[in-house]
């Protein structure tokens, strides 16, 4: 259980299902169309957000980032976070292909900066505080599909510091797919392999995922606010867990928190259809009544940061339902590792 | 607050395989800067690098890696160092009662892999050499040191390019003073790659000749590859084991410049904040520092902009100060941590490593670094400074225990 309160005071996504606030969550949803085999986002009209110069210079993932981070901003009526730290799994994927290609067809000649530049994965919370002029704590997390929670973690710890001038940060949880990505991911047998049209995931019998892409970023604090979407209760991340084991991690995880099993109204769990590993899901949906269960994958897609775009669901669903959803879990893995526990609390605002 | 302590260290770099090794360089001022020889670059006779002196099967020789499982070099070099920091702090993973977290850092991960198997990708020949992709994310190389030595606990990877391992050591640090962990482990690592070499010498901040950081001469940095990692621990768990620390982590701060992608504020806006900062966690003020280990990579932004945030800081007393970077070459993600095994080094033997190859000091600036081994010095509380591209500006507050 955390120390003190964290809520989640603001949300801003770039997404397959659109780009905003809440309302991305909250709308009707659409099943994305992929296609490309992939689910892309829909992108934001940058004008509204970023100078015509870097709309330029920048790649997708720095603008979607940077426009996440200022609806997030926006939605919270926070004018400057304290601190800026993102999670991305790949991290500038546009970028550092196109700077490879470049060492691949002329290893040792001289080359323009500009793709190296923005390939690093720092780049995305440092050019989001050169929008915002945050001269605040900033930094990334690049761990897989523990990126976003690494995050998440690390600024939980900064909200809680005593005595620390930190009272509201932005999180963001963000990963961008190509073609060559998909590609290569496709030959690791990341995805499946007919997946031209909308399958229904949750049941699927075959091997992988579908894949996707977004960019979520929160606007957090200690503070309720009249815009506060949920409370984030407590945050549990593993490394590896065995799919005998879960349910049981599930009991100690509710139960550390002072609750029941019987106590939790939402279960937001992040199957993707992959066969080989959604039996991690069955073991924790086997422990709610099957009503309190749903999912969020066939809305974005798999991505090593799609997490965050499950926790924006859930807290929207906590914001949209008040009085009918008190504590929400949300679960999610990958290939087996990675797994990540979240409490979230309704609030009375 | 809970007070943090070091009580292991693990570092591999040009100039040494262990903390032995590394120590002897420094005090000899032998430089591990050279022609590079094991990466296939064709800018080798044009750039000096610090090159880890084996290549991938020697490292896992050292090792003792026997299984068919792609490592990346950046993996190999982190398993040398960390299995060094687990060793020297004689803590077991397995027997420790709450496991053991860690917090590694790379900036490019497995790159020096996932090059090779973009090329043959590229040309169409991507099934042999897959397992290649397999190792490129920054996580892999966690995930290696994590299973090669047997840690259980919380994982996660950090990368704000030059100053990610500093990154990775203040936030293990915060984990352990907010009593949510005993014992971590930090640091990171990074190989030499065709994309970093590349990438710096289309930035033009590479020199041709071995670098010197403060120098007026400055031509800019040579880069260099390596890891180190720390063990650290609380109060606690050191008042349980009764183990005596190397030394205490007593400040920390971590500020952002806001200023360009790639190059810092003329005034070092972030850097100032950064140190400023540590001093505060520490509960220190400018005159109870003895050394400045700086970042010092010699290029002339950096070294302008370092200094500048050192002299609105310290103001007429400055304390003395060195970059160890042409030791060892900016090893990036890696430098943090090499850095802070150094400045720990430093307070163990009350001794200054000078700052090599510098001869001509700075006009705009009214200081000059250490320039030749100074033993017998007094020093109690160091900063170490990691500066990264984006303005990821850490400094990292040791103190003598």
């Amino acid at each position: 259980m955390l120390k003190s309160s964290i809520y989640i005071n603001g949300i801003g996504a770039v997404s397959p299902q659109g780009v905003g606030s809440g309302n991305v969550f909250s709308n009707s949803i659409n099943a994305p169309q992929y296609e490309h085999g992939f689910i892309s986002c829909i992108e934001p009209n940058y004008t509204d957000y970023i100078t015509p110069n870097n709309i330029r210079r920048m790649s997708k993932l720095i603008k979607t980032s940077i426009v996440a981070s200022k609806l997030a901003l926006k939605d919270s009526t926070t004018e400057k976070p304290d601190a800026i730290i993102t999670g991305t799994g790949m991290g500038c994927m546009e970028d550092t292909e196109k700077f490879l290609k470049g060492i691949v067809n002329d290893e040792g000649s001289p080359s323009s900066p500009t793709a190296f530049i923005h390939s690093t994965h720092n780049t995305i919370s440092s050019q989001v505080a050169i929008a915002l002029n945050c001269t605040g704590y900033n930094s990334t997390y690049v761990h897989r599909a523990a990126s976003f929670e690494s995050a998440l973690a690390d600024g939980i710890i900064q909200l809680q510091e005593k005595d620390s001038d930190t009272n509201n940060i932005l999180v963001g949880g963000v990963d961008e797919i190509t073609s060559t990505i998909y590609d290569i991911t496709k030959k690791l047998n990341f995805w499946k392999k007919d997946n031209k049209e909308n399958i229904p995931l949750y049941t699927s019998k075959t091997k992988g995922a579908i894949s996707g892409e977004g960019m979520v970023y929160f606007s957090l604090s200690n503070k309720l606010a009249k815009e506060s979407y949920a409370q984030i209760s407590a945050v549990k991340i593993l490394q590896k867990a065995s799919s005998d084991t879960i349910a049981d991690i599930l009991y100690d995880f509710i139960k550390n928190n002072g609750l029941k099993v019987a106590d939790i109204d939402l279960v937001v769990l992040g199957n993707n259809g992959d066969v080989r590993y959604d039996y991690y899901y069955k073991e924790i949906a086997k422990q709610f009544e099957e009503n309190k269960i749903t999912y969020f994958k066939e809305l974005c897609g798999e991505y090593f940061t799609s997490s965050s775009f499950g926790l924006a669901f859930a807290a929207t669903k906590l914001k949209s339902n008040r009085g009918k959803f008190r504590k929400a879990i949300l679960y999610n893995q990958f290939h087996g590792m990675n797994h990540c526990f979240y409490l979230l609390s309704n609030v009375e605002v | 607050m809970r007070r943090v302590f070091v009580t292991g260290i693990g570092i591999t770099s040009s100039i040494g395989f262990n903390v032995k090794e590394s120590y002897g360089s420094l005090c000899t001022l032998h430089s591990g800067i050279g022609a590079i020889k094991l990466l296939d670059t064709k800018l080798k006779d044009k750039l000096p690098a610090g090159e880890v002196p084996a290549t991938d099967t020697q490292l896992k020789e050292r090792l003792n890696i026997k299984d068919k499982k792609t490592y990346s070099r950046t993996s190999l070099l982190a398993l040398l160092a960390a299995k060094e920091a687990i060793d020297s702090a004689k803590i077991v993973p397995s027997e420790e009662q709450s496991p053991i977290g860690l917090i590694n850092s790379t900036s490019v991960g497995g790159m020096d892999k996932g090059e090779v198997f973009y090329k043959n990708y590229i040309n169409g020949e991507s099934h042999n050499s897959l397992k290649n992709a397999l190792v490129y994310d920054c996580g892999n190389s966690t995930e290696c040191v994590a299973d090669y030595i047997g840690l259980t606990g919380f994982t996660s990877t950090i990368s704000t390019a030059c100053s990610s391992s500093a990154n990775a050591i203040l936030y293990a640090t915060k984990l352990i003073k907010s009593g949510m962990h005993e014992q971590m482990v930090a640091g990171g690592a990074d190989a030499l790659a065709l994309y970093t070499i590349n990438g710096f010498n289309s930035l033009m901040i590479l020199s041709d000749e071995h670098c010197k950081p403060y120098d007026k001469q400055r031509k800019g940095l040579n880069l260099g590859e390596g890891a180190a990692y720390l063990v650290l621990e609380s109060e606690e768990a050191l008042m349980k084991s009764g183990k005596k620390p190397l030394a205490e982590i007593a400040g920390y701060g971590n500020a952002c410049d806001a200023y360009h992608q790639t190059a810092s504020s003329a005034e070092g806006l972030g850097a100032g904040i950064a140190m400023r900062k540590a001093l505060a966690t520490a509960g220190l003020e400018a005159k109870d520092i003895s050394y400045i280990n700086v970042h010092g990579t010699g290029t002339l932004n950096n070294d302008l902009s370092e200094g500048n945030a050192i002299a609105e800081l310290f103001g007429t007393s400055v304390p003395p100060f060195s970059s160890t970077k042409p030791y060892t070459g900016h090893t990036l993600a890696a430098a943090g941590a090499i850095e802070a095994v150094f400045s720990i080094l430093s307070l163990q033997n009350q001794v200054i490593f000078p700052n090599l190859n510098f001869k001509e000091q700075m006009p705009e600036l009214d200081m000059a670094p250490v320039t030749t081994l100074k033993q017998g010095e007094r020093l109690n509380h160091i900063l170490s400074n990691s500066f990264g591209f984006g303005g990821n500006n850490t400094s990292l507050l040791f103190s003598a225990c």
